[in-house]
């Protein structure tokens, strides 16, 4: 099967999209087009490709929209995940070829972006962003890769035990651009709290201090909703790096095109909405908690005693998004690791090592200056 | 049998050796304490006491002097010239020369108990480095317990609780703090006065502590680590994303929210006004006619 690009009608090189312009823009002549224009230019020949390829391909994009949408809110996604998963799996055996020298592009089952590695052409596995398996959202990247370097250079440089090679420019040539399969929840939440609290007044009368403590029985019953909070759908990413990454602005979020993918990698979802769900039910169980027991913080009690909590909580929907991250992944002392960016408000995540000989030096260089001074203070102005 | 015999004679030899010498140093001790035994430790002018008492209150005073270097004296008086009990004993401190020490030093280290029937006054004197081992709060837990016989005129007990009471003061206080003076007090003539301004109450500025070796280095690894933690950790990031970022604030509804006043309670606490010495040791003093330092404390009868 040949995977999808972007031609350029003027000079049939591959279009990409551009996050100055957030367009669509030939890297070879310059050729502009808008997101939108660009999926509907293409959409016949790929309708024509992926029926003739796949016959099991759902592949009409209003219903399948609707589709994740009505099972989610059923609570039977996961069933309806499995089957596909199932259809899926046929596929895989599947070769996809480049459409520009033909060579054969090497993916792994999730792939669903990535560049022909003979001849570096932007490549979409289109059956995996279509049908079930298409996203609804897409946020598309704000931050450039001339930016991502440069942040990378400015964060490396701001650790004084940065081990050396990862300054290194075939460190640094690393750096892709991913888009990154999340799960976006809605949740409604309720919480009970029942406590004894007490508000403790304090003053003097001659030789005595009188403690008035005032007890109250507080009560709160409240419900909210927490809407759109995202964990990631990817086994290659770490949860906790990919919760650190938060917030993603909404705002800049639009419904799910092709041709955003251009140019970037990106993979379908590896875990399904409700196999990810107890890592955000944890969530919102704290945010309710916490939204509940300010009500009453705010009351400026001295003791807050909770008698008792009550949370419950509802999954309104699941959204499946792509979110963009800047990732460089590098190995140190045999260990492999990860620089993360926020592909949209520039926010870094990632683990730096730490080179242990450049700490102890800092860490025996301070210690006998400090040393010295102080016991040179001590001998001249010690009385 | 005749070598058995020989080992025999050497051995008895060699225990009598031994045993002469051992009568040598236990003679020259008993010398030591027949020497410091002429001294008078109980002055019953107001003749309370029998013979038998000023024995045994003698003896008392002796060893708890011995243990403590700090002479113990009890005096009595019934007629103190017309002087006023603080005055009568610190001169008569001065003009006997009490104390412990016998190289002919300025203030030597004594405690008193005088009991003033002229002036109806129990009163505790304490000069040199009793000054400095005797607080005035403990010369007031003294009192207390030596009150517990005077209204009694159970003076004999009143002496004898005196000695015990001071004794364990001064040993208590000498383990707590006072032993680090004992070097410079042995090798210092003059007031108790001069000797606490010059060793004793010294406010010692910031630098002061830096002098000691391991007092630098501490603080040296100390900053080192917590600088080389802070350039090592300084650029983790962390969660800032909490439940503000997706709360729907148009979609916030509150069920119930009551705070039911129930009840007051009050508790009362009397306010301690306990003065806190502030790192400064030894009570207070004042001085003599005889240009000595002299402090103390005392309760009418
Ligand atoms: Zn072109
Ligand atoms: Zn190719």
């Amino acid at each position: 099967m040949e995977v999808k690009s972007y031609i350029c009608p003027s000079c049939g090189s591959t279009m990409q999209f551009d996050v100055v312009e957030q367009k669509m823009v030939c890297m070879h002549c310059g050729t502009k087009m808008e997101v939108h224009e660009a999926e509907q230019k293409y959409e016949s020949v790929n309708q024509v490709n992926s029926s003739a390829g796949d016959s099991t391909n759902h592949n009409d994009d209003g219903n399948t929209y609707n589709g994740i949408h009505n099972n989610i809110s059923n609570g039977m996604n996961g069933l309806y995940d499995g089957n596909n998963e199932g259809s899926y799996d046929r596929t895989t055996f599947k070769v996809y070829r480049c459409g520009g020298c033909g060579a054969e592009i090497l993916t792994d089952d999730y792939t669903a972006a990535t560049f022909c590695s003979f001849c570096g052409r932007p490549s979409l596995m289109e059956d995996r962003l279509a049908g079930a398996l298409m996203p609804q959202y897409v946020i598309p990247f704000k931050i450039k890769k001339e930016d991502a370097e440069e942040i990378y250079r400015k964060w490396v440089k701001k650790g004084k035990f940065t081990p050396s090679i990862l300054k290194t420019q075939a460190t640094i040539d690393k750096i892709t651009g991913m888009y990154v399969p999340f799960w976006l929840y809605d949740f409604d939440a309720q919480i009970y709290i029942n406590a004894s609290c007490t508000r403790v007044k304090r003053h003097i009368s001659g030789n005595y201090e009188i403690v008035d403590t005032d007890h109250f029985a507080v009560m709160r019953q409240m419900e909210a909703e927490f809407d759109r909070i995202p964990a990631d759908a990817s086994e290659k990413m770490p949860d906790d790096m990919m919760d650190k990454l938060e917030p993603f602005m909404y705002q800049d979020m639009v419904k799910f095109e092709m041709p955003y993918l251009s140019g970037y990698y990106s993979e379908r979802y590896n875990y399904n909405s409700q196999e990810m769900q107890p890592r955000v039910e944890k969530r919102v169980w704290q945010y309710i908690d916490q939204t509940g027991m300010e009500t009453i913080t705010a009351k400026h009690y001295t003791t807050v005693n909770v008698v008792q909590k009550n949370i419950q909580m509802r999954n309104i929907r699941a959204s499946y998004a792509l979110l963009p991250v800047w990732i460089l992944n590098y190995t140190y002392n045999g260990v492999t690791r990860m620089f993360t960016l926020n592909g949209q408000t520039g926010k870094i995540v990632a683990d730096k090592p730490i080179s242990k000989g450049k700490a102890a030096g800092w860490f025996s260089g301070i210690t006998v200056v400090m040393f010295t001074i102080l016991m040179l203070l001590g001998r001249f102005f010690g009385k | 049998m005749i070598r058995l015999n020989k080992f025999l004679k050497t051995s008895f030899m060699m225990i009598g050796t031994c045993l002469l010498i051992f009568l040598a140093v236990i003679l020259q001790k008993e010398n030591a304490f027949a020497d410091s035994s002429d001294k008078t430790y109980v002055y019953d002018m107001a003749g309370i006491y029998s013979d038998d008492e000023i024995e045994y209150l003698s003896e008392e005073c002796q060893n708890a002097s011995e243990r403590v270097e700090i002479d113990f004296v009890i005096t009595t008086t019934a007629d103190t010239g017309y002087k006023g009990y603080v005055e009568y004993a610190d001169d008569f401190m001065d003009d006997n020369g009490l104390g412990y020490e016998d190289d002919g030093r300025c203030d030597q280290s004594c405690v008193m108990l005088l009991l003033d029937f002229d002036n109806q006054q129990v009163y505790i004197d304490t000069t040199g480095f009793a000054i400095l081992c005797i607080e005035d709060d403990d010369i007031e837990d003294i009192l207390d317990d030596v009150f517990e016989y005077i209204p009694e005129r159970d003076y004999y007990n009143a002496a004898f609780v005196f000695i015990n009471k001071t004794y364990d003061v001064i040993v208590e206080n000498k383990a707590s703090y006072a032993d680090e003076y004992l070097a410079q007090w042995k090798n210092f003539d003059g007031t108790y006065e001069e000797f606490e301004d010059e060793y004793v109450n010294i406010t010692h500025n910031i630098f002061y502590n830096l002098k000691k070796p391991y007092v630098s280095l501490g603080i040296s690894l100390l900053t080192a680590f917590v600088v080389t933690l802070i350039m090592g950790s300084g650029s983790k990031a962390k969660m800032t994303a909490d439940r503000r970022t997706y709360l729907n604030r148009s979609n916030v509804r509150m069920h119930l929210m009551t705070d039911q006043y129930l009840r007051t309670t009050t508790t009362r606490h009397k306010i301690n006004t306990g003065s806190s010495g502030g790192g400064h040791h030894g009570g207070s003093h004042h001085s003599s006619h005889g240009g000595h330092s002299h402090g103390g404390g005392g309760r009418h009868m």
